[in-house]
Parts: C-alpha cells; structure tokens; sequence
C-alpha cells in the first residue's frame, strides 16, 4: 500500500491555527535534515529536505491555495518560510540560535531548504525542534542528522519529541 | 566500572551471545561472509534448500459465496457469507481462525486501547503531548475522529455462525480476530462450510484512515450531496494458516497487512441502481446491470487504442444531481483471489482500454478506471494507461498478469492494493472560475500511484508474501520495480529510489533493520520502501548485473506466483538462480543497520626494481634530483656565498666527477650473475616485466560503515584517460576493516575515485578521492548555482508572456 493519513490541522489547547480539511498525501511522511558542522566556515549549515509528493497536499491545507512545489516559486517560498518556522536551536541555557536562511531548490522528487546558523565555538551541546508538517500528518517524523563534530548523531522528531538535546564537541 | 556498567555490559553481551549461536570471541574479525544457514529456518519438504516450494508444499483454499446490501442513507453494509474451508496442510483443524479488521476501530480493540497518546505507529489524525513548553493539543483530525467514534458504533456485529446443517457454531470473539470452534475435528483433505451474517457501520475514511470507508461530497447538485464507497476488509475472512508459522492469528493494529489464502469468490452486491460498481473480478451479470449502449462500449474498449468511456463525465454528472431509490445487485466473480475489494459510486465516471497483452493464459486483460469528476482530465489522460503501463513493464519481471481485469478506482484511499482493483487518491483542483488543475507533482503522484498499486497486484496479491510479517517483502520489491516502470514511463520523472536517496536514513542512528515486523518499524518508509528498493536497485546494477538478476528475480516471481514466500525463498531464489553468493549482501542490508562508507586512505606507487644497475643507479639519481633542494642552501646561494670547492677548483679528487649512484663493474658482475642464477621463468618473468615497465600502485582502503560492498574505482591517468574497474566484495572476506589492493596499469596515474557514480549508496563521498577533493557542501554548491538556477522562473506566470517583436534599434555612425 501507499500510506494514506487524512488531512488535521493542530491546534494547541488554547489557539486554533488552522482549518480543517481533506488531503491525500504519498507514502513516506518522513524528511530529513542534515545539520554539518562546516570547519571551514566555523557555521552549521542546516540542509532539510521534503519529498515533494509528501508535501504538497498538505500545503495547499496549510496554506488555504493550492499549493505547486515543483513550479510555483511563491509555493516554494511559503514552503521554505514554513519549514524554517517549524525548525529551531537552541543553546542548552535554552537561547536561540539564530538561522539564516540561505534558499531553497527543487531536485527531483526532493525539496531542498537551507539555513545557516553560527554557533559558539565553546558550545558544549545545542537543543534542537522540528515539528514540520506534524501539524498534518499524525505519523510525519522528521530525521535530523548531526554531522562533523565526530560521530554521526541522529535525532528523531515525531509528534511527542519537542526540544532534543544533542551533546557536542566544539567545532 | 561500577556494578551498573558491568552488569549493563554483561546484559548486552548475554543478549548478544543469545543472537547469534557462533560468536568471534577475540580480536575484531568480523566474519561479514558467514554463511546465513545458521539464520535462515531450515529447508524441508515444503520450502527447499534453493527457495522454491519442496514437494510437499500446500497451501489452504478459501473459498466465499457473499451476498451484501449497502444501505447508502445510513452507510451501513449488511451480508451474509458461506465460507468453504479446505484444509491441504497435513494437520488436523479443531478450530478456524477469522480477521475481523473492523472490529480494529472499535474502541476496546487492541489497537486503539495500545494507542500511544502523542506517539507514534496509528495511522491517522494526530495528538501532541505537553513537552514542557508547548501545551498539549490536539488536532481538529483527532476531534473529528474521537467525535465520529462518539457519535457511531464502529466494528462488527456477527450473527448466526453455523454449519452447513445450520447447526450454531460456538466462537468467540478476542478483539479484532474470531475463533470458530468446527463441530468435528477438520482432516488433512476434508472441507467444510461455514456461514455466518454480519454488518458494519461503513467508517468515514476521512475521520478514521482506515484504508477504506466513505468519502462525502456535500457540494454536489443533489440535494444532501453523495458519497463514494470503497470496500476493503469488509468480511470476515479466514486468517493464513502455513507450514511455517500455522495460524497468522496476529491482531490487525493497523499497519501490518492482510495477507489471507486464495481462493473464489461469488459475490453479490446490492447497491442503489444509478451507483457504478467496481469489484476484484468479472461482472457475471451485465445485461442486468449496464445498459446496451454500455455493454457495447465494453467490446469497443477491448482494442482501442486510448480509453474509452463506459460512463461518460456528462452521464457522471447528470447522476449526481438526483438519487434513485431502487437497488439492483452486481454479481462478481473471481478466482484464485487472495482478497475481494469493491467501491460504488453514482459519482463514477467508468473509462476501459483493452490490454492485449498475448499469451496463453489472459491474452486480454481489460484496464478500467472509475473516478468522479474529481479527478478529471488527470484521471481520463492517465490512470487506465499507467494501469497499461504497469503490466506491460511487471509481466517482463515476473509472469503475465493473470486476471481478466485490472482497476484504478479514485476514492479517499491515497493508494491501496486488492486483487484487481487498486484504491488511488490523486485530484484535480478545483477553481472559483470553474475549472480543474493538477500540479506536476500531482501527476506524477497519479501515474506513480497507480504504477504502485497496480504492481502489488503481482507483489503481494498474486506472490502472497505476508505483509504484516515483512513488509518490505511486497513494499520493497514493488518500490523497486513501480522505479523500473516509472523510469520506462519518462526517465524524467524522478519516481525511482536512488542509491543516493537512501543515504542520510542509513548513517543515521535511529533506525531498525529491514527484516522487523511490520508494527514494530520506526520509520515505515524508509524501512520497509526505500531502502530495500535501493538494495535490490543496487543489488541489480551493481553487485549482480541486470542479466543475472532479471533472471532470478522472475525465477523467484515464478516459483512463487499464487503461493506464499518468505524471505527465505526470495533469499535463496535470487542466489540459487544466479550462482552469486549473495549472503553477505542478505545480512548488511536486512538484518543488520550497517552502512556503507569505504575510504580510500592511501595510494602508494611501487616501481619494479630492473636489478639491472645502470638502470636502477640512475633511477635513483633521479629520485634524489628531483627532492626538493635545502632551503639553507639556496639562501646561501641567493646571497652569493661562495663555496670553498669553488674557491679551490684546483683541489679535486674522484668523488667530484663521480657520485655516489656511480656504477661499476663490480654491480655489473653481481647482477650478471644473479641473471645466470636465476630460474628459466624467473628469468622470463623479470625480463618481461622489465621491458613493458608498467606502474604498480598499492591502494589501502577503509570500511568505515560496516556494510561491505563491491569497490567501484575509477582511475584517471595522467593522460588523460579514465578507466574503471570492479573490485568484488569479496575482498572484505578475510579483513572486514582495512584492506590493501595492488593496481597494475600501463599508464601513470593521476587520480583514483571510488564510486564514482554514487552507485552504491556509500554515505560520505569525501573520502572516496585520492587525492583528496574539495568537495563543496550542499549549502555552498547551492549558493554556488542558485544565480542560474532555472528552477526558480516563474514559468507558470511567464508563460503567459506574449510573444513581441524584438524593438529595432537603429543604428547610426
């Protein structure tokens, strides 16, 4: 089969954010991001990718329009202004991390964000979030990798995860 | 270490030492290439060494007579069923086991009592648990559904479960399952006949994702609106009962699938008399049912060359604008059918095209697709071709498609599989002018949703593997081949898995290996879908070549086609049909959550001594000569001292005009010597490689992921020219984590790069240069591009453009 979940739109106990609806989607519900330590630059660059079959159906909910990743560039911008809204750092005495954004492409099946963030070099560990598109999909999870600080640390972010903590070595 | 550690450590290794009966107890070996006899389960007379079905297999046959009422104005489904059991298996059958998947959403079951508020593994609307910042919510999707279960009774109420003597059967009910108590003991070869009556609440799809159910469109023109029905787990239906694990009585929690025995089916359904209906089989009564003009398009769309309308979009829309109050009933029949879906619709436009596809066995298979005039012209261009499409490209892989029909029906099911009907959910968008349009995506969505589905009526409704046990046994193989048709369809739609995609989810560490069961997975998609897609992909044009793995792969289809597989027999399929040993590749990529990186860490260039020592004298002067001369040295010179042997030219000796790679007859006699002492092919061999004076490089390379796999290189010569060539995996046999490679080549190399092309989803590709490259981040590639980037015009705008004649300039001296 290809999964299936219906349209939901969130809301918190106190603050409705978004109207109900129905919309199919494709099978994986899943991204990725990948968070590189860049020692040449000293920043984290932040790559989040959506498959687009995923993504599209849920914006035109999320956005009340119809919603054309692939050659719609102001469908493209909202998608990025979303995603960049849905993901944050945060330092462990919980103060924002600022990002950058950078832009955001289509490749292939693929939806491309990029942000940048700088990050003190004594930082000891960085809290992440990541909730895109969980507001639709009850089964989104959103892997996020955290690359050239040593090993590769993985975070997984479903419905429940809120801020993860991920231990570093300073860049 | 603490007591806690050490007991922690000796839990994990008990655990270990539990695994895996043979254990490398010192140094780091790692035997990647043991042989998997100690995993896999032990060949008998129904599965075989070779993985093809022994001579003794047998499977059971269920057969069901249904007859079903839809109550459209209540939603409601009323049926009674007979049940004919035969028991093939070589054990006697006290009782029966059914799946009664509706029951799944009532509010006691199993699932829904396990649910994990705010967790993951329910499909459906979504929660959100208080994480300490935030406040709990909860979706406007989980109020619709919590608020539907409120407000209806889902699951079954069963009636009248007796014999063929009518006489009652005692049974039970334990959440989503039934046991039947048989009032004698079943033997090997004998039969029996059950029947029973039930009805359901049909769930609103929408409310509770339950891969089938109601769809509602209140805004079309009959007062009220109407609705579409699409059927699936609608009966109770007698679980798997095999060789290898007896009854498949493990509960339905809502991701593991159905798989169920084969059988026929007569099934008759009684539906309001402007619905259309679609159904696994063939209608039995169409004089009754379709009008003559109707019956007559049929024949017409055998051998037409585009789909042609059964039931027009004008005839759609008239119906939709009123509701007849009488019923007529549509017999279907289908066998060798391991389900029966149906859906029913007055909103239905009905478009056929004839497949002939030749062949003894179903020379014309009839492509149909049933969608409202939501769908649109998306659906008319596409759904019954991509239907077409998938058979054409599958029947390649495996068998002719078997069955006299193959349907895509539109609903609000996003895609599900039954034997020859398929659920798909791709739209057209509506406008307040009036018209529909579709994105790009969503076209690719359609044709590559309808390639999925239609393919899993080969994998798994016609190859029953179980899906609840291992999804990726109907979901892998069918994402891999869904990429082989949708590459054939137009290689520029990027619907195939790619080595490359898979890469990120593989080095991640938060994963669980392939083979879990299905309920279990973390992540479902990348799991069960995309990362054996890419294995097979990779096992294809990689390890095993596209001639030897076509073959295997349509042996395995074959061998198994209306039976029931398991890992094993695919496992042992692909190696006994191709002559590969592909153990090791079965273990790294299911059962384990290895990786791929192989680094190449050094390239060392040897050069062969002649022995010859006016040869090697010089070479060696060569060498010295081309060091880099001292830094002290050259200062001195710069600054214009003068040296003494300048100074004192007058005083020399032999050693000035000699050097220390001077060569005299005393090397020559050894060497002359050594020449006479040597063996007539020792002889032979130095003299010829003396004289074809090739280079010999040593390349050392890393397996830094643990996944071992073949090393593609790619050699660049100074030249210019560019070689590559294919070190098997074996070479990782006797030294999983280092091992060194002696390169032989005509020419002096300049570089050397291991997969190139990214074929094998090696996850760090910076270490796969030697020299080492530069290679840019994703962000700094991108910053690189984005000027230039063509992806980023607003073509939809722009193509509005109208077309000008260029301003003429005058020019002028």
């Amino acid at each position: 089969m290809i999964f299936i979940p219906k349209f939901l739109a969130v809301i918190c106990i106190f603050v409705a954010t978004l109207t109900s609806g129905n919309a199919d989607s494709h099978e994986q519900k899943t991204s990725i991001t990948v968070i590189l330590a860049n020692k040449n630059t000293g920043f984290l660059e932040i790559s989040h990718r959506f498959n687009i079959h995923d993504s599209e159906h849920a914006l035109t909910e999320l956005f009340g329009t119809s919603a054309d990743i692939i050659n719609d560039v102001s469908t493209q911008s909202r998608f990025s202004q979303y995603i960049q809204e849905h993901f944050a750092l945060r330092t462990s005495e919980q103060v924002p991390i600022v990002t950058h954004n950078i832009g955001h492409e289509v490749d292939g099946k693929f939806f491309w964000v990029y942000q940048e963030a700088a990050l003190a070099p004594s930082a000891s560990a960085i809290e992440i979030f990541a909730d895109a598109l969980q507001s639709v999909w009850k089964r989104q999870t959103n892997l996020v990798n955290i690359e050239g600080l040593g090993p590769i640390q993985s975070l997984r972010f479903t419905l429940n995860s809120g801020w993860q903590t991920v231990l570093l070595k300073p860049i | 270490m603490s007591s806690k550690v050490f007991a922690l450590t000796f839990a994990l290794l008990s655990t270990i030492a539990q695994a895996d009966a043979v254990l490398q107890t010192k140094g780091d070996f790692v035997d990647k290439f043991r042989q998997l006899e100690e995993i896999l389960p032990t060949p008998n007379s129904y599965r075989t060494a070779s993985g093809e079905p022994g001579h003794d297999y047998w499977q059971q046959e269920v057969d069901y007579k249904i007859t079903a009422v839809l109550d459209e104005a209540n939603r409601r489904l009323s049926a009674s069923q007979e049940i004919s059991y035969s028991n093939n298996s070589p054990e006697t059958l006290k009782y029966l086991w059914l799946q009664l998947e509706q029951n799944r959403f009532k509010s006691d079951s199993m699932a829904e009592m396990s649910g994990d508020f705010a967790g993951i593994g329910r499909r459906g609307p979504g929660t959100k648990s208080n994480d300490g910042d935030a406040p709990a919510g909860i979706s406007f999707g989980e109020l619709r559904r919590q608020q539907y279960y409120a407000d209806n009774q889902p699951g079954y109420l069963i009636s009248d479960v007796t014999d063929s003597n009518n006489a009652s059967l005692p049974h039970i009910i334990v959440g989503a399952q039934m046991r039947i108590d048989l009032p004698k003991p079943l033997k090997p070869g004998q039969s029996t006949q059950i029947n029973m009556n039930f009805q359901f609440n049909i769930l609103e799809e929408d409310a509770v994702s339950a891969r089938a159910g109601y769809e509602h469109f209140p805004d079309d023109a009959r007062e009220g609106g109407n609705d579409i029905f699409l059927l699936a787990q609608w009966f109770p239906r007698v679980s798997a009962y095999s060789d290898y694990e007896a009854w498949h009585n493990k509960e339905f929690l809502g991701r593991g699938e159905f798989t169920l025995e084969f059988g026929n089916y007569d099934v008759s359904l009684t539906v309001p008399d402007d619905h259309i209906v679609a159904a696994t089989g063939v209608l039995q009564n169409p004089k009754k049912v379709l009008t003559k003009q109707q019956r007559e398009r049929l024949v017409a769309a055998e051998k037409a060359p585009r789909p042609v309308y059964i039931v027009t979009a004008e005839e759609a829309l008239e119906k939709e604008k009123t509701a007849s109050t009488a019923s007529q009933t549509w017999r279907f029949k289908a066998n060798n059918v391991r389900d029966f879906a149906w859906s029913s619709s007055r909103k239905f436009m009905w478009d056929a095209k004839g497949h002939q596809q030749g062949g003894d066995e179903q020379p014309l298979v009839m492509a149909m697709s049933f969608f409202p005039k939501e769908g649109g012209d998306l659906w008319a261009k596409y759904s019954t071709e991509s239907v077409i499409h998938t058979m054409d490209v599958y029947s390649r892989y495996s068998f002719d498609y078997p069955y006299p029909v193959a349907q895509s029906v539109n609903g609000p099911v996003g895609g599900m599989e039954y034997p020859m009907i398929t659920f798909n959910g791709p739209r057209t968008t509506w406008h307040e002018d009036g018209t529909r349009t579709y994105t790009q995506a969503e076209k690719r969505f359609l044709i590559g949703v309808v390639i999925h589905e239609i393919g899993h009526i080969y994998f798994p409704m016609i190859v029953n593997s179980d899906e609840r046990q291992w999804t990726w046994m109907d979901e892998g193989l069918n994402s891999f081949l869904d990429g082989v048709a949708g590459r054939e369809w137009d290689p520029t739609m990027p619907w195939g898995v790619e080595p490359r995609d898979i890469t990120d989810y593989m080095k991640s560490t938060v994963q669980v290996p392939i083979m879990t069961q299905s309920d279990s997975v973390l992540r479902l998609g990348p799991n069960a879908y995309t990362k054996p897609a890419a294995a097979l992909n990779i096992l294809r044009e990689v390890v095993m070549g596209r001639e030897l793995f076509d073959f295997a792969f349509k042996e395995y289809a074959q061998r198994w086609k209306y039976k029931r597989p398991t890992p094993s027999d695919f496992f042992r399929t692909m190696e006994e049909a191709s002559g590969v040993d592909l153990d090791w590749f079965w273990h790294g990529w299911f059962y384990t959550t290895d990786h791929v990186d192989i680094s190449l860490d050094k390239v060392s260039e040897l050069r062969l001594d002649t022995k010859d020592p006016d040869i090697d004298y010089a070479r060696r002067r060569d060498e010295e000569n081309d060091k880099p001369a001292s830094l002290f040295v050259d200062r001195n010179k710069a600054r214009g001292t003068e040296l003494w042997v300048d100074k004192n030219a007058d005083v020399s000796d032999f050693y000035d005009q000699n050097d220390r790679f001077t060569v005299t007859n005393k090397e020559r006699n050894k060497y002359q010597q050594m020449l006479v002492d040597l063996e007539p092919w020792e002889r032979a061999a130095l003299e010829r490689a003396v004289r074809e004076d090739k280079h010999y490089y040593v390349l050392e390379f890393s397996n830094l992921g643990g996944l071992v796999m073949p090393i593609l290189l790619q050699l660049t010569y100074e030249n210019g020219e560019i070689e590559d060539r294919y070190i098997p995996a074996e070479i990782w046999r006797r030294a999983p984590h280092k091992v060194k490679k002696l390169i032989v080549t005509d020419n002096k190399l300049s570089a050397v790069t291991v997969d190139p092309g990214w074929e094998t989803a090696d996850v760090n590709v910076h270490n796969n240069h030697y020299p080492r490259k530069i290679i840019p981040s994703r962000i700094d590639a991108y910053k690189a591009k984005k000027s230039k980037d063509l992806v980023r015009r607003d073509i939809m705008h722009d193509v509005t453009t109208e077309l000008k004649d260029p301003k003429i300039k005058l020019n002028k001296k």
